[in-house]
C-alpha cells in the first residue's frame, strides 16, 4: 500500500476541507457583497436629486424644493460644539487614567464604569440629556443641549482611543524626561501628550464621525423635524442632517425617499472623508514609527 | 514571612581619611519589590569626583540601586524602600524632599540610548529650559558646552536641527550624555551605558569618562568587568542584592578579600 | 569648567518648590475631574431613569407592567404591559442574530485563519465600513430595498415588518462579531495551531476542532455584546419595523420595538408629568438594565477569556 499517498479518508477531509474555506470566503464576500448593494442602491436612488439647489434649500413640502440647508449646518453646528467639549474632557481624562492614576478601587471603578458607559445604548443618553440639560438646565431644545447630550455619548469612545494612544508611548521617553528633573506635568506635555496626538486625533475623527450620524438622542433632546432656517447661536432651535433623513424616510411618498438617498450620499461622503483622514494618519504615523 | 537576611562580615569599607569626601552616602538599604527583596541591606559610600562602578552578576540588584539614587524607583508602584541613603549629608527619601529636585542633581543615562524625538538641539536644550536655568543666547552656550563635554560637538554643530534620534547608536548615547551634563548635575548615574553599543562607540564612550571625572561624580553600573577594571576608582560587586565587597579598583580585582569576588572576577560564575 | 561649587556644608536645596507644588496639584485635580466626569454620566443615568420609572411605578404596578400584554399606553382602554414591545425587540435580536453569527463568525474564520496579510489589510477596514454607516441609513435601506424583495419572494410581507429590520440590524452588527471572533481567535497561541498540523490535521479541522473551540467563551461574549448592540439599535428599527406593539409568531409583521416606541413618544405631544410621558422612562429603564446586564456578562467572559491566553 502507498504509504505517503493520498487515503480515501484523507481525500474526503481535504474535500471538507476546501468546502468549508469556500463557505468562510462566501462568508466575507457576501458581508461586502451587501455593502455593496447598499451603496450603489442608494446611489442610484439619490444621485439625481445632487446638486447645488439640494445644498442650499431649505425643507419645504413640496419635495423638488426642498434641501438640506437646515441639516446641514445644523450638522456642522453641532459637530463643532460636541468637538470643543468632549475633546479635552476626553483627553484630560485619559491622561489622568494613564499618567496620574495609581492602581487601586477607585480608578478601577471608572475604568470599568468607562467600558460600560461605551455599550449604553445611544437612546438612553438621548433620556439623559431631556431629563437634565433641557429640563433640569432650562436649556430647552437648544444646540447647547443636544451637543452636551454628543459629547456624553462620545466621550468613553474618546477617553478609549486616547488612553491606547497614550499608552503607546515608550516609557523609556519618560524616564528620560524625568532623569533631567522634569515634572510629571511638564514629562506630559512636552513628551508624552505630542508623541500622542496622532493615535488621538485618529480616535477623536472616528468618535465625532458617529456623533454626525446620531439620530435617536437628538430626537429625544429637541432636533426638530421641520426646520426652515440656520440657528445662529448655541440656544438655537436646530436640526440635523440625520434627522432629516429619517424624517424624509419616514414619509410615504417616494418623492421624498428620493431626497432622503440624496441626503444619505452626503452624510455617506462627509463620513467617508472623516474615516479616510483618520486612516491616513493613522497610516503614516505607523510608517514613521516604524 | 521571609527569613532574616544574613550578611557576611566584611572588613570595614569605609575609605581612608585621604581620600576624596562622601557626596552619596547608602545605609543598610534595603528594597522590595511588593514582597521581594532586590537589595538586601547595602552600605555603601560613593566618593566625590570619582567613578565608582556597581558590578555583579544579572539580576543581582545592582540597577535597583542605582535607579535609588536619583528616586526613579518612585516611578513604580510597588516599590518601597528601608534605610538611608544620603545625599551630601540629606536624607534624599526625606517627606520634605522633592524628587524632581534631587534629579536636577544626580543625572540619569540608561542602558538603551532614548534621546527625544526632537532636534539635536531641543534635547539637550529641553532640561535647562523647563528648570528655568538659562534661556536666548545663554541657552545656546550651554547646548554646545554641553556637547563638547560629551564628545559629540564637531559630529553636530553643522545639524543641529535634525532629529536627534537620526543619529547612530553611540552617537544617541553621548546625545543622551549631553543633556544629562547640560543640567549641570554633581552625580551622573550611568546604567549600562554601554551595553547595547558597539566596540568603538563604547571605547570611545569610556574615554569620555575620564575627561567628566574632573568634573563630575560618576556611578555607573556595568555587567563587562573589563570595563569596570578599565575606568573605575571603586568598584562594588554585589551579589543576590548583598553587598559582598567594596573597595578601590585595582584591589578588588588583583587581591579581592572575599571568595566570592574573586570567583566573580576571574570569571568562575556569572 | 568646574562643576558649580556645591560645598559639604551647603544646604542642598532638596525641598519642594511651593510653587511648582501647588501648581502640580491643581493640574492633577482638574485632570481628575474631568475623569470622573464618566462617573458622574452614570449616575445621571441612572438618577434619571430610577426617578422617572419610580413615579411611573406608584401607578402602575411592576408585575402588570412586566407581564402585561397588552401596551396601549396613548390610547384608550390604557394597557401597560410591555411584553408586546420586549416581544418586537426578541425578534429583531433573533434576526439579526440568524444574519449576523454566520456570516460574522464566517469572517472572522476566513480572516484570521486563511487570508493573507494583504487580504486582511483590505477585508478588515471594508467590514468596518459596515460598522461606521449611520442607522437611519440602514432604516433607509431596509424599507426602500430589503422589504420590496422580501415582498417579492413572500408576498404576505407586510410593508412594516420586524424581518426587514432585523435583517439589517444584523447587517450591521456583523463587523462587531467579526472583528470580536477574530480577536478572539487570534489570542489562541500559534503553538496549538501547529500542534494540530504536525498531527496531519486540515486546515478545516484546526479551525473547527482546535481554534473555535479554545476561543469559545470569546466568541461567546462577541455573540452577546453584539445583541446587546442590536436591542439598543434604534432608528432602523424605527423606519422599518413598524409602530404596532403586538405578540406574534410571524416576523414579517408589523410590530415595534422598545427603542422605537421611545422615539414615538418623543416625536408626539406628551406633556411632562403626564403617565404617558413617563412610559418613555419606564420602558428606557428597562432597555437599559437589559442592555447593562448584557454588556457586563460579555464583559466578564470576555475579561476571563483574555485571563486564560495571557
Amino acid at each position: 500500500m502507498n504509504t505517503l499517498g493520498v487515503s480515501d479518508q484523507l481525500r474526503t477531509r481535504h474535500r471538507k476541507a476546501v468546502l468549508f474555506r469556500t463557505t468562510c470566503a462566501t462568508t466575507v464576500g457576501v458581508a461586502i457583497f451587501i455593502l455593496g448593494i447598499l451603496l450603489v442602491r442608494i446611489v442610484i436612488d439619490g444621485v439625481d436629486g445632487l446638486d447645488l439647489h439640494f445644498l442650499t434649500n431649505f425643507q419645504s413640502r413640496f419635495p423638488e424644493k426642498a434641501g438640506i440647508k437646515a441639516g446641514l449646518v445644523g450638522s456642522l453646528w453641532i459637530l463643532g460644539m460636541t468637538a470643543a467639549i468632549s475633546i479635552p474632557l476626553g483627553v484630560a481624562a485619559a491622561i489622568y487614567l494613564e499618567e496620574y492614576a495609581k492602581p487601586g478601587r477607585l480608578n478601577r471603578f471608572i475604568e470599568v464604569n468607562i467600558a460600560n458607559l461605551a455599550g449604553v445604548p445611544s437612546i438612553v443618553y438621548g433620556m439623559l440629556g431631556l431629563t437634565i440639560f433641557v429640563r433640569w438646565f432650562s436649556l430647552e431644545r437648544s444646540l447647547l443641549a443636544g451637543a452636551m447630550t454628543l459629547s456624553l455619548l462620545i466621550l468613553p469612545v474618546i477617553i478609549i482611543a486616547s488612553r491606547e494612544a497614550v499608552r503607546a508611548v515608550p516609557s523609556s521617553m519618560r524616564e528620560a524626561s524625568f532623569a533631567l528633573g522634569a515634572s510629571r506635568w511638564q514629562t506630559v506635555r512636552h513628551h508624552v501628550l505630542p508623541s500622542a496626538v496622532p493615535g488621538i486625533v485618529t480616535g477623536v475623527i472616528l468618535a465625532i464621525s458617529r456623533a454626525i450620524g446620531e439620530t435617536a438622542p437628538l430626537i429625544l433632546v429637541g432636533a426638530l423635524a421641520f426646520v426652515a432656517f440656520t440657528p445662529e447661536g448655541p440656544m438655537d432651535e436646530f436640526t440635523v442632517l440625520p434627522v432629516q433623513i429619517f424624517n424624509w424616510a419616514s414619509r410615504p411618498q417616494a418623492e421624498f425617499h428620493q431626497l432622503a438617498a440624496t441626503a444619505i450620499i452626503v452624510l455617506l461622503i462627509v463620513l467617508l472623508s472623516m474615516n479616510g483622514v483618520a486612516t491616513w494618519i493613522r497610516h503614516t504615523n505607523q510608517q514613521e514609527r516604524s | 514571612m521571609a527569613a532574616p537576611v544574613s550578611r557576611p562580615r566584611a572588613p570595614a569599607f569605609k575609605p581612608s581619611a585621604s581620600a576624596a569626601p562622601a557626596v552619596l552616602q547608602a545605609d543598610e538599604v534595603v528594597i522590595k519589590y511588593d514582597d521581594m527583596a532586590a537589595v538586601k541591606g547595602v552600605t555603601v559610600s560613593i566618593l566625590e569626583r570619582r567613578i565608582t562602578a556597581i558590578i555583579g552578576p544579572s539580576g543581582c540588584g545592582k540597577s535597583t540601586l542605582l535607579r535609588s539614587f536619583n528616586r526613579m524607583n518612585d516611578l513604580l508602584g510597588n516599590v518601597t524602600m528601608e534605610g538611608k541613603i544620603l545625599y551630601r549629608g540629606q536624607d534624599l527619601y526625606d517627606r520634605k524632599v522633592d524628587p524632581v529636585e534631587v534629579r536636577r542633581r544626580i543625572g540619569m543615562v540608561f542602558q538603551k540610548p532614548n534621546p527625544f524625538p526632537k532636534s539635536i538641539f531641543q534635547n539637550v536644550a529641553w532640561g535647562p529650559k523647563i528648570n528655568g536655568l538659562a534661556t536666548g543666547s545663554a541657552l545656546e552656550e550651554k547646548v554646545e558646552h554641553s556637547l563638547v563635554q560629551a564628545g559629540l560637538w564637531e559630529e553636530v554643530k553643522d545639524r543641529l536641527q535634525e532629529s536627534g534620534t537620526a543619529l547612530s547608536g553611540g552617537q544617541q548615547q553621548r546625545l543622551c550624555i549631553a543633556r544629562t551634563l547640560a543640567m549641570e548635575p554633581e552625580i551622573i548615574l550611568m546604567d549600562e551605558p554601554c551595553s547595547a553599543l558597539d566596540p568603538v562607540s563604547t571605547t570611545r564612550i569610556e574615554d569620555l569618562l575620564f575627561e567628566l571625572k574632573a568634573n563630575y561624580t560618576i556611578v555607573i553600573v556595568t555587567h563587562n568587568m573589563q570595563q569596570a577594571a578599565r575606568v573605575s576608582d571603586y568598584t562594588a560587586f554585589l551579589e543576590s542584592g548583598l553587598l559582598i565587597e567594596y573597595g578601590q579598583t585595582e584591589q578588588v580585582f588583583t587581591r579581592p578579600v572575599q571568595k566570592r569576588t574573586e570567583e566573580y572576577v576571574t570569571g568562575r560564575f556569572g | 569648567m568646574t562643576s558649580p561649587d556645591r560645598s559639604l556644608a551647603a544646604d542642598p536645596g532638596l525641598t519642594k518648590k511651593a510653587s511648582r507644588s501647588l501648581r502640580e496639584t491643581a493640574i492633577q485635580g482638574a485632570l481628575f475631574l474631568c475623569a470622573l466626569v464618566s462617573v458622574v454620566t452614570t449616575v445621571g443615568v441612572i438618577v434619571v431613569l430610577a426617578s422617572e420609572s419610580w413615579t411611573f411605578f406608584r401607578e402602575i404596578p411592576v408585575h402588570e407592567f412586566l407581564f402585561g400584554t397588552r401596551w396601549t399606553p396613548l390610547l384608550e382602554p390604557r394597557s401597560f404591559g410591555v411584553l408586546p414591545l420586549v416581544a418586537g425587540t426578541l425578534w429583531i435580536v433573533l434576526i439579526a442574530a440568524i444574519v449576523a453569527v454566520p456570516l460574522g463568525l464566517g469572517s472572522a474564520i476566513y480572516m484570521s485563519e486563511y487570508a493573507t496579510p494583504q487580504a486582511r489589510s483590505i477585508l478588515k477596514p471594508l467590514l468596518e465600513i459596515l460598522a461606521g454607516i449611520p442607522t437611519v441609513v440602514y432604516g433607509y435601506f431596509a424599507l426602500t430595498f430589503v422589504t420590496p424583495l422580501l415582498k417579492s419572494l413572500i408576498p404576505a410581507t407586510q410593508i412594516f415588518n420586524a424581518a426587514s429590520a432585523g435583517i439589517v440590524v444584523g447587517i450591521m452588527i456583523l463587523p462587531m462579531v467579526a472583528s470580536l471572533c477574530d480577536d478572539a481567535m487570534r489570542s489562541v497561541p500559534n503553538s496549538l495551531r501547529e500542534a494540530a498540523y504536525a498531527l496531519g490535521a486540515t486546515p478545516m479541522e484546526v479551525s473547527t476542532r482546535i481554534v473555535v473551540p479554545a476561543a469559545l467563551s470569546g466568541v461567546l461574549a462577541s455573540f452577546i455584546l453584539a445583541a446587546s448592540r442590536a436591542i439598543g439599535e434604534t432608528m432602523a428599527v424605527t423606519l422599518a419595523a413598524g409602530a404596532t406593539p403586538k405578540l406574534t409568531g410571524n416576523p414579517l409583521e408589523s410590530i415595534q420595538t422598545m427603542t422605537a416606541y421611545i422615539v414615538q413618544l418623543s416625536l408626539g405631544d406628551a406633556p411632562a408629568g403626564t403617565i404617558e410621558y413617563r412610559t418613555l422612562f419606564a420602558v428606557g429603564a428597562l432597555l437599559f438594565v437589559i442592555t447593562l446586564g448584557m454588556n457586563i456578562l460579555g464583559q466578564r467572559i470576555l475579561r476571563r477569556f483574555r485571563e486564560v491566553y495571557s
